[in-house]
């Protein structure tokens, strides 16, 4: 079983309709830039000074930006995998998947990452243009960036295949997966100290807000990577980021097994 | 040569029991179902709907995981080492639409050779596209190709991997006539090369041209399992066909009728009917003689795959 031909092949995939369908690529990377500066100036007129006092908006514009990408791109771990299994239920797709040599969870984890590759370098673009429009410049220190929002994709990429699992069984969560995304979103919003005591470690374990502090840092602060891994913030997030990952790979083969029992793999 | 090969599929006491769910009862969908395919044989699966055809073909494939019994694909448990398993399996289920309709012919190929671990692809690829005639065709997308040509294309996938066992569900359901003669031959042409097929169909003349031996399933049960011609002779209508030539009188019709000739007709200058009851044929004959008709023919009644198909899905005694 040749993993790396097959993330080749899922990459190629992505780079194919990206190039063969160039007014949907454009037109995502506006939609993306649009509402990334729509939320910059919106908040800023909303919110005024009192915006230094959420979390992803706290440090001001840098905050502001990097936290509308670290959401981005949270959302988007969390909902491929639904996305990916309602998408290929529907096109009839996922058959040719399931009946292959990899275990599913394989096949729809290393598609994950190739979508996640393209979304990084879209929100990089959508970034960099940003950082021009609004005259907002980050601490350039690319690789804690991707390392960073790479453990937390995965780590949200686990709570997705969750819900991915489910959608084998279920076919339609579209409701639950549109709540995932609502508290996600909630999260980027809503100050840590502003919930209720008894939610905050787990809010505190959940991977997008880990990361989205110690992105902070680093756009802001400049803190390097190895600092946040000897204060210990780093491995917190590997830690919780390969929790969340290996659970959702344990609960989406759990689903997948149920499927097979269920005949509900492959339906319509 | 197909009798001497071992299977390359072989289903053993399956049965698969869907649990009780919201809204449905318990359903025994396939029930001690135990059949064989040989490399080069083709084996037409036949039954109405909800007979468990598409469940077995599933089971088969690795989809659906059976409540008992054991599926062997070269010698490989699908239960247990479905990734050996799968590897000498190719399946095209559900029509056409296990394809990605936004990548070409070609890149649907290329994704799926890497997706089923097909070392060489681009040769293996390259032979596919040639010996299936989608050579002009490789370069457009599969969602602007013909059915006919999609269905071509899930064929190419699905022998990518160069399965020794390939399995169609109702590979010529809504293709036109000239795109379902082309696919019997593809199909003809597959199994010649060595690869066994289990094929499911509504349409009695494919599994009569294509089949080898046709299996009839009704109600989750594998009914009947046999050549055409031996599933002809278990299940033959009583009585003979009786033709003859001649200007009958006004009531020599009704004559043979008393004596056991019924449902007269005339065509291509002859009358024909049916002696139901063998020992009223020699009555018959002597009587066509005595009236001075020429006696063109008398044979054993047959039974055509349709007639056949209803007795045994009906249940009427062979």
């Amino acid at each position: 079983m040749n993993l790396w031909r097959l993330f080749v092949a899922e990459l190629r995939r992505e780079a194919i309709l990206l190039v063969r369908y160039p007014l949907e690529t454009v037109s995502r990377l506006v939609w993306n830039l649009g509402f990334a500066l729509l939320i910059f100036f919106g908040f800023s007129a909303a919110v005024g000074s009192q915006a230094s006092s959420l979390p992803g908006f706290e440090e001001g514009n840098v905050g502001r930006l990097l936290g509308l990408l670290t959401t981005y791109i949270a959302i988007n771990g969390l909902g491929n995998a639904a996305e990916l299994i309602a998408e290929e239920v529907q096109t009839g797709t996922l058959e040719q998947a399931a009946l292959s040599p990899p275990p599913l969870v394989v096949v729809v984890l290393l598609r994950d990452l190739a979508s996640y590759v393209e979304m990084l370098l879209r929100f990089a673009l959508v970034l960099a243009i940003a950082c021009l429009v609004t005259g907002v410049r980050l601490h350039l220190d690319v690789p804690a960036y991707i390392v960073l929002l790479t453990l937390m994709y995965l780590g949200m990429e686990g709570i997705g295949l969750m819900l991915g699992g489910a959608g084998l069984i279920a076919k339609r969560i579209t409701t639950l997966a549109q709540f995932a995304v609502m508290l996600v979103f909630g999260l980027a919003i809503v100050p840590l100290a502003e919930l209720p005591a008894w939610t905050r470690p787990l809010v505190a374990g959940f991977p997008f807000t880990n990361a989205l502090e110690q992105l902070r840092a680093v756009a802001v602060g400049g803190t390097s990577l190895g600092h946040l891994w000897a204060a210990g913030q780093l491995p917190g997030l590997l830690a919780g980021a390969a929790t969340w990952l290996v659970a959702g790979l344990v609960v989406f083969a759990f689903a997948e097994r149920k499927a097979r029992d269920l005949g509900t793999l492959n339906q319509y | 040569m197909i009798e001497d090969s071992p299977p390359g599929l072989d289903v053993s006491g399956v049965s698969k029991v869907f649990p009780a769910r919201a809204g449905r009862a318990r359903h025994v969908a396939v029930e001690d179902v135990s059949f064989h395919v040989r490399p080069g044989e083709i084996l037409g699966l036949l039954g109405p709907n909800g007979a468990g055809k598409t469940t077995t073909l599933k089971m088969i494939a690795g989809l659906v995981r059976p409540t008992e019994g054991r599926i062997l694909i070269d010698g490989q448990d699908v239960a247990t080492e479905r990734m050996r398993a799968v590897r000498g399996l190719g399946a095209v289920l559900e029509g056409n639409r296990n394809l990605h309709w936004k990548l070409t012919a070609r890149e649907n190929l290329d994704y799926f050779g890497a997706l089923k671990g097909v070392s060489g692809i681009a040769g293996r690829r390259e032979a596919l596209i040639e010996r299936l005639g989608l050579g002009p065709h490789v370069r457009k997308r599969v969602g602007e190709l013909s059915r006919g040509l999609q269905q071509r294309v899930a064929i190419a996938v699905a022998l990518l991997g160069g399965p020794r066992t390939l399995l169609l569900d109702e590979p010529t359901l809504g293709l036109d006539v000239e795109a379902a003669v082309t696919f019997r031959g593809v199909v003809r042409d597959i199994a010649r090369e060595g690869c066994g097929i289990v094929l499911t169909t509504h349409q009695m003349e494919v599994a009569e041209d294509l089949s080898d031996r046709i299996a009839i399933m009704a109600a989750g049960n594998l009914r009947a399992l046999d050549g055409l011609q031996a599933l002809r002779a278990a299940y033959r209508a009583p009585g003979h066909l009786v033709a003859f030539r001649g200007e009958p009188d006004a009531d020599v019709p009704e004559r043979l009728r008393v004596l056991g000739l019924e449902e007269m007709v005339q065509g291509d200058g002859a009358w024909q009917g049916v002696v139901a009851s063998p020992e009223n044929l020699p009555g018959v004959v002597a009587f066509l003689i005595e009236a001075g008709l020429e006696l063109a023919w008398v044979r054993a009644r047959e039974v055509d795959l349709e007639a056949l198909y209803l007795r045994i899905v009906t249940g009427a005694a062979a």
